[in-house]
């Protein structure tokens, strides 16, 4: 029988230093077996470790699909992520995974794709953008708009400007706070919603970022004329053990590691849940 | 296996029986502490048992699901990186002279630890327990376990369950397990007289009249809690009772709430899950800084929910409480399950 | 699976616990049930009391710093190194130069060993602690104040008290067992009456509020007194006396200096008079104040007063924060005692001890801990923290630095212990014999239930073996063996052995010699004005007073909470915050537009600070409340001082004004 609690050994393949206080680890398990057998959807999660110092959930942030190895988006803000932030390649990690529910794939197609982030709300939704443009065909249109502080704290720069350049998507970004080289749009990531075009009655939200990013948007979504169970989100919680026995991430009768991390709209609103 | 389900055995022979059962298992008993205090432990020696006890400092659960459980140790060797090795507990025991509460908890805890996904750790615990029940004829000053269904006589669930008669033990079978044991001293056991079934079945009945007025008003919180019609108010001044020490989560012998920490260190070290109390002010506390339970009235009516609401009696079978009564002995504040439910059954304090 | 029995090592309440053993270490806690004071109950501490015996964070080797750091060592270098230190030095300046600071967290046994080392080894009567602080030294010390931080009452008397008023403190955070015992009185119907500048939860429990200003305590005592008083003939020369010596403070002067209504006065010296079993609690938040003396004798006489005037003794229940206060204090850790506050000066002490310690008890009386700093060159410091108790931090921690040599035995990190040249690791409660003298003088075991972590030893093995090295030795077989000793040198513990506290509940030392009604210097004129000119200057610019709060967040850093995994992350470190955190009053707040969470800038005469404002109404308008533990960032606003008669340092409010940044 499984064991719910031990990890699986990981090696870092690579570190790219996102923005001052943010990496993205490229992991690989060391078994083999272990990874060519790891399959995972986008909005799901693993559980990483540092051995020694602890334990902390990073949602994947990059698709599976054939892949050398799969990254998590890691800001340095506690005890865990100080002590992976000190770690070079080679180094091994553990890795409990993948867990949590994924975002709906399927059950979307033929829609209008509204993707909205918020600073380090962007890598659980980009494993999502990825393969939805794999499989572009398959969606009505794909809108992604992203916002973040200041230009430093934008993630997976390089990328923004592919998304960019795609004529299959819509790509739009906006900065708090510019700085000198700044050129583009300023404004909190629900202003960019006035130069979107999409059918509300079609169109679904997966939305991620900060807590009071998340409530204003949101608003502004059903403002825009979205049904509630079209705006999706992931709902961040203190999770231990990631596998629904710890009662941590308990929400009224939910587990955010097990019926979460991905909700709609109404589900959160039948949450009894007063924080 | 035997044609009868029940047994007898005089009291004088039970220590022989028990001296057969250490020379088997670990026999873990009610033994006396200091004072009064009498807690499940390790025996050594048959007269080590505490059989007249009427509750412990702390319930069943502590064997099955420690304080500080190790889960995993690791090892750097050198060259060849980290070695990872789970550590699991697969001693042989006998839960011996067990409270009927606290076995119907165990009962709970097997829900709760297999449902969805299975807890290996408890479950090797588990399945190397042999569980032998002592029937209450005398209920401690605040046992409400007729409300919880879960005592003072258990009609099921154990693998055997005594009952003190007059000079002797009415032994009952409940499953091969329980059988088992019977086995290895045979010799001192006779099929039951029917008379002795009626004289247990007479002692329940006492039993469950000499409850003290600590009852639990289940059916009314059950209703209110499933719904969210306990005022805020009320949680609010509950929350003004309540000082956070984590106690009722501890004390209980259904509550499972734990968090993991690693010790020694990055070369060689181990993972253990410990106790945790979502009552505790940084329970839900996030490493961003947002704590969605910064409120104790918000923590208060999280854990009712868990312990009472009707989604969770659908996933487990019951409510998570058997009425043992360590609640209102160790809460620190005002708040112990008969507290709460009477106060949520009268929408006051 | 051995349930060991214990007391809990944290606060001063002495709750009994036993402590879980398995496979040689210790996994768990479970309270006692059958114990008096713990009655089954414990606090988020206690529940985690056992993580102290297998915390990472935990001293497992000496250390000696080389090169700047500290560098794990053998038992031989580190103890060597410390007795040729201390003896060089002591050679060289003579035994004033040297010192020892022992703990109100140490047992007895071991505070004793260490102030008989002090004594007879390095020939100095420096021998303190810095918690001794906490019950205003060289004042309650002598005879006629000892009563008063020595309590007669018991936490029990809580249980029948029929009127109970809480002091400057919140038991919630300080002593839980306390609050557990007054929630409960509040069910059976007892009031209870809060006098807090800053309430905590039980502030939704208690009948009245009493929120004096800053520094004004003792005046709003006075004016209970007098109200308590009126129309009743004094029937004696004390009680003349007291008459006298509080007939200015009617209700509506009370209510002019101390902003407490002259109504709720009035109201409250009835309640006070009419009850027959009150009981006042207070900790070191009165004794830590400028006029602690006065204002705790005058809370004696005011619960004289009770029982119409016929209480026949003080029911004052002084809690010591830490949980061998009474013991450190009894043990001789005190420049000028020996054991059970027997003067060094006296000729039969000096001689009943050179007879069972072999040598002549130094004459000279010896510096208190914070006088040490800054006059002594070489120390021996156990399990104390001058750096993260002494109100002045900074200085606390720059004579550390500049002292030529310092050496520490101490389980985790401090302030204190990242300075010393040597710390040798001890061992938590859970791995040593001893003893601990509850708050309400309960003598306790402390057992031993696992082994010493690492190479680490109880405190008790390292002073004997340091002894040896420093020339007179001590030796013992166990702790037991010593606690024999300091039972026939000490006559409160003369019936105090291990034996004898294996049967029961510990045992009970009598309590101190009871004064009823002292006599006070309220209507000293003198007095009077020296007091009024300390109270912080209220005015336009400045017009509210910021006071440091002992109990908000009163274990954010506390090294024992932080040592553990859970208290550290429920109450400890984990919970530290970069900026100070102020909490203000919603009225307070609404007048300088500040919205809670926000930053703020913080002015006083000396100086200002930026801090983030938390909007409280547990907070009374026109105070301003910094935790205790933050006074360091806070320094330049609320500088540190010297008391003015008795030299001990304080941190006394001062005025402030708060604006948004």
């Amino acid at each position: 029988m499984e064991n719910l609690y031990l990890p699986d050994l990981a090696e870092v393949i690579s570190i790219r230093d996102e923005t001052p206080d943010t990496k993205t680890f490229a992991l690989r398990f060391c078994d083999p077996r272990r990874w060519e057998s790891f399959d995972y959807r986008p909005g799901q999660f693993v559980e990483v470790s540092v051995f020694g110092v602890g334990e902390a959930p990073f949602c994947l942030a990059s698709p599976r699909d054939g892949a050398e190895s799969f990254d998590i988006t890691v800001r340095n803000a506690g005890a865990v992520t100080r002590a992976l932030h000190a770690l070079d390649r080679g180094e091994q990690v553990g890795v409990r995974g993948p867990l949590g529910n994924g975002f709906p794939f399927d059950q979307v197609k033929g829609r209008d794709i509204l993707f909205v982030g918020g600073g380090i709300g962007l890598p659980p939704l980009r494993p999502l953008i990825w393969t939805m443009l794999a499989h572009r065909h398959q969606f009505s249109s794909i809108t992604v708009l992203y916002g973040a502080r200041t230009p430093a704290d934008l993630v997976y720069k390089d990328e923004l400007e592919a998304w960019r350049a795609r004529p299959d998507m819509e790509f739009m970004v906006t900065v708090d706070v510019p700085d000198g080289n700044w050129k583009d749009r300023v404004g909190v990531v629900g202003s960019l919603f006035q130069g979107v075009s999409i059918q509300p009655s079609n169109a679904v939200a997966f939305v991620c970022g900060p807590p009071i990013m998340i409530r204003f948007v949101v608003k502004d979504l059903l403002d825009l004329g979205l049904a509630e169970d079209s705006i999706i989100t992931t709902l961040e919680r203190h999770m231990r053990c990631g596998v629904g026995k710890c009662n941590h991430c308990l929400i009224g009768d939910k587990y955010v590691c097990i019926d979460g991390p991905v909700f709609t709209y109404r589900q959160m609103k039948t949450m009894m849940d007063p924080g | 296996m035997g044609e009868a389900r029940a047994y007898m055995i005089g009291a004088d022979e039970i220590s022989a029986w028990v001296a057969t059962l250490l020379r088997r298992a670990q026999v873990i008993a009610p033994r006396t502490l200091h004072g009064l205090d009498a807690a499940y432990d390790e025996i050594e020696r048959p007269d080590q048992v505490a059989w007249g006890y009427r509750t412990t400092i702390s319930p069943l659960k502590r064997q099955l699901f420690p304080q500080t459980d190790p889960l995993f140790c690791w090892h750097q060797r050198a060259g060849y990186g980290l070695d990872l090795r789970p550590i699991y507990d697969q001693q042989e025991r006998v839960f011996l002279a067990i409270r009927p509460c606290d076995l119907s908890a165990v009962l709970f805890l097997d829900k709760v630890f297999s449902r969805d996904r299975c807890d290996t750790y408890y479950l090797a615990r588990r399945q190397h327990s042999t569980l032998v029940a002592l029937a209450c004829t005398e209920p401690d000053e605040h046992c409400f376990c007729v409300c919880a269904h879960a005592g003072p006589f258990l009609e099921g669930g154990y693998d055997v369950q005594l009952t003190p008669l007059q000079g002797e033990y009415l032994v009952e079978i409940g499953t091969d397990k329980g059988w088992e044991l019977v086995r290895l001293a045979e010799e001192l056991f006779s099929p039951a007289p029917a008379k002795a079934m009626q004289a247990r079945r007479e002692l329940a009945q006492q039993a469950e009249q000499r409850f003290s007025d600590d009852k639990a008003y289940f059916a009314a919180a059950l209703r209110k809690v499933t719904f969210d019609r306990v005022p805020d108010e009320l949680w609010g001044q509950m929350g003004d009772r309540c000082l956070s020490c984590g106690a009722c989560a501890f004390v209980c012998p259904t509550c499972t709430c734990f968090t993991t920490a690693d010790f020694d260190g990055a070369g060689d070290g181990v993972r253990c899950r410990l106790w945790d109390s979502c009552l505790y002010e940084s329970y839900a506390l996030e490493a961003s800084g947002h704590n969605p339970r910064a409120q104790r009235k918000h923590r208060l009516k999280a854990r009712f929910l868990h312990k009472l609401g009707y989604q969770f009696v659908q996933k487990l079978g019951s409510h998570g409480c058997v009425g043992c009564g360590r609640c209102v002995t160790a809460c620190l504040g005002r708040n112990d399950m008969t507290e709460v439910t009477a106060r949520i059954r009268r929408g006051a304090l | 699976m051995p349930y060991v029995m214990t007391t809990c090592p944290f606060c001063g309440c002495g709750c009994g616990l036993y402590l879980e053993v398995q496979g040689q270490k210790v996994v768990g806690v479970a309270p006692s049930v059958a114990h008096p004071v713990s009655q089954g109950r414990l606090c988020v501490k206690g529940w985690h009391a056992h993580e102290l015996a297998t915390s990472p964070r935990r001293f497992r080797t000496p250390l000696v710093r080389r090169d700047g750091r500290l560098q794990e060592a053998s038992w031989e270098e580190a103890l060597d190194l410390v007795a040729s230190r201390l003896n060089e030095i002591g050679a060289a300046g003579g035994p004033s130069v040297v010192g020892v600071l022992g703990s109100a967290r140490g047992t007895n046994e071991e505070n004793y060993l260490l102030a008989k080392l002090a004594r007879c080894c390095l020939g100095t009567n420096n021998v303190d602690f810095t918690d001794r602080l906490e019950a205003l030294p060289g004042v309650f010390d002598l005879p006629q104040y000892r009563h008063l931080t020595t309590p007669s009452l018991a936490l029990s008397d809580l249980d029948t008290a029929d009127l109970i008023l809480i002091w400057q403190s919140d038991p919630s955070q300080e002593h839980p067992a306390v609050a557990s015992r007054v929630m409960r009185a509040v069910e059976r119907g007892t009031p209870v009456v809060e006098v807090a500048i800053r309430c905590g939860q039980l502030r939704s429990l208690a009948q009245h509020r009493l929120a004096p200003r800053p520094g004004t305590d003792v005046y709003l005592v006075y004016g209970l007194l007098r109200a308590a008083l009126e129309g009743r003939r004094p029937d004696t020369p004390a009680a003349e006396a007291l008459a006298a010596s509080v007939s200015d403070w009617a209700p509506e002067r009370t209510e002019a200096v101390t902003g407490v209504s002259a109504d709720l006065v009035s109201k409250v010296a009835e309640m006070i008079s009419r009850a027959h079993q009150p009981v006042i609690t207070c900790t070191r938040a009165t004794t830590v104040q400028q006029h602690a003396a006065e204002l705790l004798n005058s809370l004696s006489a005011l619960s004289c007063l009770s029982n119409g005037g016929a209480q026949p003794r003080p029911v004052i229940l002084w809690l010591s924060h830490y949980s061998n206060l009474q013991g450190a204090r009894d043990m001789g850790a005190v420049p000028y005692f020996v054991t059970g506050c027997q003067s060094v000066v006296r000729e039969e002490t000096r001689g009943k001890f050179s007879r069972s310690w072999g040598i002549d008890l130094p004459v000279e009386p010896g510096l208190a801990a914070w006088d040490m700093l800054g006059q002594v060159r070489g120390m021996l410091v156990m399990g104390d923290d001058p750096v993260g108790r002494l109100p002045d931090a900074g200085r606390a921690r720059t004579a550390l630095e500049g002292m030529e040599f310092l050496a520490v035995i101490d389980i985790f990190p401090t302030a204190t212990t990242e300075v010393a040249h040597v710390v040798l690791p001890g061992a938590s409660f859970a791995e040593k014999d001893g003893t601990f003298t509850s708050a309400d003088r309960r003598v306790q075991r402390v057992r031993q239930a696992a082994s010493s972590l690492g190479a680490a030893r109880p405190e008790w093995r390292i002073l004997c073996e340091l002894s040896r090295r420093l020339g007179h030795a001590m030796s013992y077989d166990s702790p037991s063996e010593i606690m024999d000793e300091i039972a026939a040198l000490t006559p409160p513990y003369a019936s105090v052995s291990f034996a004898a506290l294996d049967v029961g509940w510990g045992l009970r030392l009598p309590a101190a010699d009871q004064v009823a009604l002292p006599e006070l210097n309220g209507a000293d004129e003198e007095t009077q004005s020296i007091v009024h000119k300390t109270l912080p200057a209220v005015g336009v610019e400045f017009p509210l007073v910021m006071t440091a709060d002992c109990c908000l967040r009163a274990w954010v850093d506390d090294p024992m909470v932080g040592g553990t995994v859970t208290l550290r992350r429920e109450l400890g470190a984990d919970r530290a915050a970069a900026l100070p955190i102020i909490e203000i009053s919603s009225a307070d707040a609404n007048e300088s537009q500040l919205r809670d969470g926000q930053r703020v800038r913080v002015r006083s005469r000396t100086g200002e600070m930026e801090a983030v404002a938390h909007v409280t109404d547990d907070v009374s308008p026109g105070a301003v409340v910094l935790p205790f533990a933050m006074r360091e960032l806070a320094a330049e606003v609320m500088p540190p001082a010297l008391h003015p008669d008795s030299g001990v340092p304080i941190l006394p409010p001062c005025a402030v004004s708060v604006h948004k940044v």
